[in-house]
């Protein structure tokens, strides 16, 4: 028979044990074990309390009941009690420890994009403000695409402008700029029409500082009922001054001829690094040439079914290398074809 | 072309202070024609004297010296001791004295000469930079009589604009003194002032002896052809003011008759031919214009002997070629100093013909430069009048025979333009006052009427380029200053962008590839044999260009991965470890007009260092690239791709929903010799065309378990006869969300044949949390299933 006053004894007995442990406990792992020691299923305190089915008396039964909670909420507390001591102790231990911010330890390298696809991505946003819409066209063409279409007859003189490689005498060619994606949109599409069409061209042409047999371009084609000369200043010095992110930047247009624009003017920027004053970037003349352009020659819409008489627009054209190199001050355009990463590495964001 | 603006304001008025001039060269040069260069010729005259020669006398001690008094001033005439012997008494030069300096930079200093005092110098046109004579003292002749003691820049000094030809290609009019001062007029806006050309009998010549004959056998090539003969000319040096005009430009002057139709060249821009009438078989002879026959020779002005062909065109008589047509004479009927009569053509050939003869016999000259453009029949007639009016001035000509012009072909011109008046509005974007617009077009020298809203416009003669309303408002335009044009906001439909699905793809791709850590380049797309043989392929599979400028680039590329291994080979030196890739076109033959054209991602990864396993790396890339593209389906590999330039056992080639679309490997340890790379290579291409046919257009999300996710690794060890694909694949279960390969293990303990790989297992459920129990349950049927289909697996 057990004895109510042996079970107590025992439960307090382990009362003093446990509270000794707890208050001697020091780190949180073995605290968790002392918890499940003294109120898991396997507990002491559980052993000592299966007991109490031998136990009849109903009294002694709920008195025995009522010590053994005492006990388990004298021992939540002090185990929940000596818990935060234990974690403030730790979070202490964290504050206090100081680490050599200087060190770097995970220094793996984000690339980059080349400098060209940078400045490319950036002049489709930039058009793209204005609803212009990313055009391509095939980079080997048909003399008809590249020139004829374009009202570049086989025996016009301005054909000399353009030193064109061949794969088929005189008919299958590496075009040499991208106007021909001009063509080939007109002919797909209908007005209203604005598009942005970057891409590689190729010129028969000595390498040189300023010059690479192969280079980047990007045509810019608008055809409506209205859209003028004036439209055109002002939608190109929007999207310089966006390009270059300098609000100063004004256009100069200067006559020249091309044969697929009539008027055709070559495109002058403030040169933004001395911002018009002169200086050895712009060979003191404060303009920078940047584009080409002009209004689509009617001949060029009656080569696509397009009538002159209703629809007008302009077309214009551009290096991206020429304006990476004013604005990053890249001396030499055959770096931008040499891939050094010594070269590259430079230009995470242009 | 050079042009001498002292030259233009004998048309039109042109400032003279420097500012002033170089304000109008630069409206000039954004309204008219690029300037490419800008000089000053005579500008260090300034310390040179016009002098005069008042005494000569012998120096006594030296034979070939002579000492000179020289008046500069109203003071003691200075004394020079020079060694020139074209000295007279009364003679006018140019005169620099003690301390005076050079245009050349070096200063004079008197000195003795054999014991005379000598104070200065007696200059030649070399010395002064006024031209190529230094034989003698220049010679300034009596009109600067008046001008003793003035500075010699007051009459020399020019400033002469170089222009860049090839934005007027189009405007052979402008190739000339006299085209370039109407545009100076009409952008300054100052009066034009035409040559005045008198014809033969306003010169009050008559005309003697017979017209020269003349047949012209091909029409379509020479179209007009004038000719006159002048006898008794006599042939000089020519006057000062001629020589000057020519050195200016940058022209030599040869002898008075020659430097005139230089001049004519480069006043009126019309290609003049003088030929010895003696040297060509008189006045009787036949100039006959023909083709050239195939290897018929002939000897040019510049002493060449050119060898001909069909293409080329002649001027000859019966007996011989006498020059190659509107390009070079010949050196046999030059003028030489015992020239007496002459014979001085002025034609018009077709700007085609005369380009592709041009061409052939790699020979371009003033005179075929202009002929290219398509000169105006008109400028035959005014070429040659001026011609005579000159020949009779300078070259004493007074017996000229009757004039032949031959028409063979009139050419077809555009007299006129109407169109409303509203279009000039509707292209600039600025209405411009009715009487501004009829003056521009006026000072450019055309007609201009307003109707109503109808423009009409008469076309001149020279404007050739004219054809339609938009070249009218371009000139208009262009005069009246597109600075002038306002900055509007413009009127845009509105429209949606279009997608293009080709660029989207490629930016996408490089963007995951720069996360990670890779480097995008950007190669030419011309290759050469040597690089495709150095990556084990042939040349044959490109396609030739047919006029390469190097040996270098010869081929399109119908592969990245050559121009990709150079530069790795470029770049290992500085680099342990990098990935490279490159977006671009390959081209390859086919039977359509135009070659294939496919993007293609070429992506690399090199280690210096041979225990990382490159080849994982790139895959792991082209993983990632189908989780950022949204792709329909996983890239599947399989073993062995057929590309040569790969390991074969360490390769694979790429498909996509059973579509093939690029491969993979381990570059072959012979290629990576031949481009000197150590180390490890992997190198994959995905044609990025195809792969962009498979990104999802739109997709539907799908609900997420409320219940957490579990994962459980098993490791698995097993023979390398098996695949870990076909293992994997067969991990089955219905809670199962998610398969990785985590760990990949070969070498000790394990047995040479075995590897060892962790796969992680994620599962989860929609309507439970599992317990501990539910997954042991499931991976142990997992194991069981497995080890039934593959022999000797172990689990750790």
């Amino acid at each position: 028979m057990t004895n109510i006053k042996v079970l107590i004894e025992s439960l307090s007995n382990k009362q003093s044990e446990a509270l000794d442990r707890i208050q001697s406990c020091n780190n949180l792992n073995d605290l968790r074990q002392i918890r499940s020691k003294y109120f898991g299923k396997e507990s002491e305190i559980s052993k000592i309390l299966s007991n109490i089915r031998d136990i009849k008396d109903d009294s002694e039964k709920k008195q025995i009941g009522e010590y053994s909670n005492k006990l388990k909420n004298i021992l939540e507390i002090e185990i929940s009690k000596q818990e935060n001591i234990l974690k403030n102790i730790e979070i202490n231990k964290d504050l206090d420890k100081s680490i050599d911010i200087s060190l770097e330890k995970y220094t793996n390298n984000i690339g980059s994009l080349h400098p060209i696809t940078q400045m490319i991505d950036k002049i489709v946003e930039v058009f793209g403000y204005f609803g212009f819409s990313v055009a391509s066209g095939p980079e080997i063409e048909t003399d008809w695409f590249c020139f004829q279409a374009l009202n570049l007859n086989i025996n016009h003189p301005a054909r000399d402008m353009q030193d064109t490689f061949y794969i088929k005498e005189n008919h299958i060619l590496p075009r040499t700029h991208t106007s021909s994606v001009q063509i080939r949109t007109m002919l797909k599409e209908k007005p209203p029409i604005r598009i942005i069409a970057p891409g590689r061209v190729y010129r028969n042409e000595n390498q040189d500082q300023r010059h690479t047999f192969m280079f980047y371009q990007y045509e810019g084609l608008v055809i409506d009922k209205t859209t003028n000369i004036s439209d055109l200043k002002s939608i190109l010095t929007t999207a310089l001054r966006n390009i270059f992110d300098n609000s100063d930047i004004e256009l100069r247009l200067r006559h020249s001829y091309f044969p697929y624009t009539e008027p055709s003017f070559e495109i002058d920027a403030t040169c933004m690094l001395c911002l018009g004053k002169g200086c050895n970037v712009c060979s003191n003349k404060g303009w920078l040439e940047l584009l080409g352009g002009g209004m689509v020659h009617p001949q060029v819409l009656r080569n696509v079914d397009i009538d002159p008489n209703i629809y007008q627009g302009f077309a214009f054209g551009g290096g991206p290398e020429r304006l990476l190199m004013v604005k990053n001050m890249i001396e030499d355009t055959r770096l931008f074809y040499e891939n050094d990463l010594k070269f590259l590495s430079q230009f995470r964001k242009i | 072309m050079k042009i001498s603006t002292s030259w233009i304001k004998e048309y039109t008025k042109i400032p003279n202070d420097k500012t002033s001039l170089y304000k109008l060269l630069d409206m000039f040069s954004q309204q008219c024609v690029d300037i490419d260069d800008i000089k000053e010729y005579g500008s260090k005259l300034d310390d040179i004297k016009i002098g005069q020669i008042t005494k000569i006398e012998k120096h006594p001690d030296a034979d070939k010296l002579k000492i000179t008094k020289i008046k500069v001033s109203d003071k003691e005439d200075i004394q020079i001791v020079t060694g020139a012997d074209n000295i007279y008494i009364g003679m006018i030069c140019p005169v620099i004295e003690n301390e005076g300096i050079l245009p050349n930079g070096d200063k004079i200093k008197s000195t003795k000469l054999r014991g005379v005092e000598s104070n200065g110098m007696l200059c030649s046109e070399k010395e002064l930079l006024l031209g190529e004579d230094h034989t003698g003292i220049m010679d300034l002749g009596q009109d600067f009589n008046k001008h003793i003691g003035d500075s010699l820049s007051k009459y020399f000094y020019d400033v002469i604009i170089d222009i860049d030809n090839k934005i007027i290609s189009t405007r052979p009019d402008l190739f000339s003194h006299r085209g370039i001062a109407r545009e100076f007029s009409a952008i300054n806006n100052t009066p034009f002032q035409d040559i005045k050309i008198k014809e033969l009998k306003n010169l009050g010549i008559n005309t003697s002896g017979k017209k020269i004959k003349v047949d012209i056998k091909d029409k379509d090539f020479c179209t007009r052809y004038m000719a006159v003969i002048v006898k008794n000319v006599k042939v000089e040096k020519s006057p000062l003011w001629l020589r000057e005009k020519l050195s200016k430009i940058g022209i030599k002057s040869i002898n008075n008759v020659v430097d005139i139709s230089n001049l004519v060249l480069s006043e009126i821009g019309q290609p003049l031919h003088i030929f010895d009438l003696d040297k060509i078989g008189g006045e009787d002879t036949t100039i006959i214009v023909r083709k050239a026959e195939n290897n018929e020779t002939i000897t040019t002005l510049d002493l060449k002997t050119r060898n001909l062909t069909s293409e080329n065109y002649l001027i000859a008589n019966k007996k011989e070629a006498l020059g190659i047509a509107g390009i070079m004479g010949g050196k046999y009927s030059e003028i030489d100093n015992n020239t007496q009569n002459i014979l001085i053509e002025s034609a018009t050939f077709d700007p085609v013909m005369i380009r592709k003869s041009s061409k052939i016999i790699n020979l371009r000259t003033e005179a075929s430069g202009r002929y290219e453009k398509g000169l105006p029949q008109q400028f035959a007639s005014i070429g040659i009048n001026y011609a005579i009016q000159l020949i009779h001035e300078l070259a004493s000509g007074k017996e000229f025979s009757p004039i032949t012009d031959i028409i063979s072909k009139k050419e077809i011109l555009k007299n006129s333009i109407d169109f409303e008046f509203d279009k000039i509005e509707k292209v600039l974007g600025i209405k411009i006052e009715k009487n501004i617009i009829i003056d521009i077009l006026e000072k450019l020298n055309f007609k201009a009427n307003i109707n109503g809203n109808i423009i009409n416009i008469i076309i001149p003669e020279e404007r050739r380029d004219i054809n339609e309303s938009v070249d009218i408002i371009e000139e208009i335009g262009r005069i009246y200053g597109y600075h002038n044009i306002p900055f509007k906001n413009p009127i845009l439909e509105t429209r949606p962008i279009v997608k293009n699905l080709g660029y989207d793809t490629k930016k996408q791709v490089k963007k995951i590839l720069v996360a990670e850590s890779s480097w995008e380049i950007k190669t030419y797309s011309f290759i050469n044999k040597s690089l495709l043989e150095k990556s084990f392929l042939s040349i044959d599979d490109s396609i030739k260009i047919i006029n390469p400028f190097s040996e270098e680039y010869t081929h399109l590329r119908n592969t990245l991965i050559p121009s990709m291994l150079l530069t790795i080979e470029k770049n290992l030196k500085n680099q342990e470890n990098f990935g490279l890739f490159e977006v671009s076109n390959t081209y390859i033959k086919s039977n359509e007009e135009l070659p294939i054209e496919n993007t293609y991602l070429c992506t690399s990864y090199y280690s210096k260092n041979k225990n990382i396993e490159t080849f994982f790396i790139i895959k792991k890339y082209l993983n990632d690239i189908t989780l950022y593209l949204n792709l329909e389906s996983k890239f599947e590999y399989i073993k062995g791709s057929d590309k040569k330039y790969y390991i074969p056992n360490q390769s694979a080639k790429i498909y996509i929903n059973k579509e093939l679309i690029g491969d993979i490997g381990n570059i072959h340890p012979q290629v990576k010799n031949n481009f000197n790379i150590t180390g490890n290579i992997t190198v994959a291409e995905i044609n990025l065309d195809l792969l962009g046919k498979y990104i999802k257009k739109s997709f539907k999300s799908t609900p997420i378990s409320k219940y957490p996710i579990v994962t459980e690794d098993i490791n698995i060890t097993y023979d390398k006869e098996y695949i870990s694909k076909d293992i994997i694949n067969n991990i089955k279960d219905s809670d199962i969300r998610d398969i990785n390969i985590i760990d990949i293990y070969q070498g000790k303990p394990l047995k040479d044949n075995q590897i060892s790989i962790t796969v992680r297992i994620t599962f989860e459920n929609f309507e439970k949390t599992f317990i501990a129990q539910d997954i042991k349950e499931k991976i142990d049927k997992i194991k069981q299933n497995i080890s039934s289909k593959f022999k000797n697996l172990e689990f750790r």
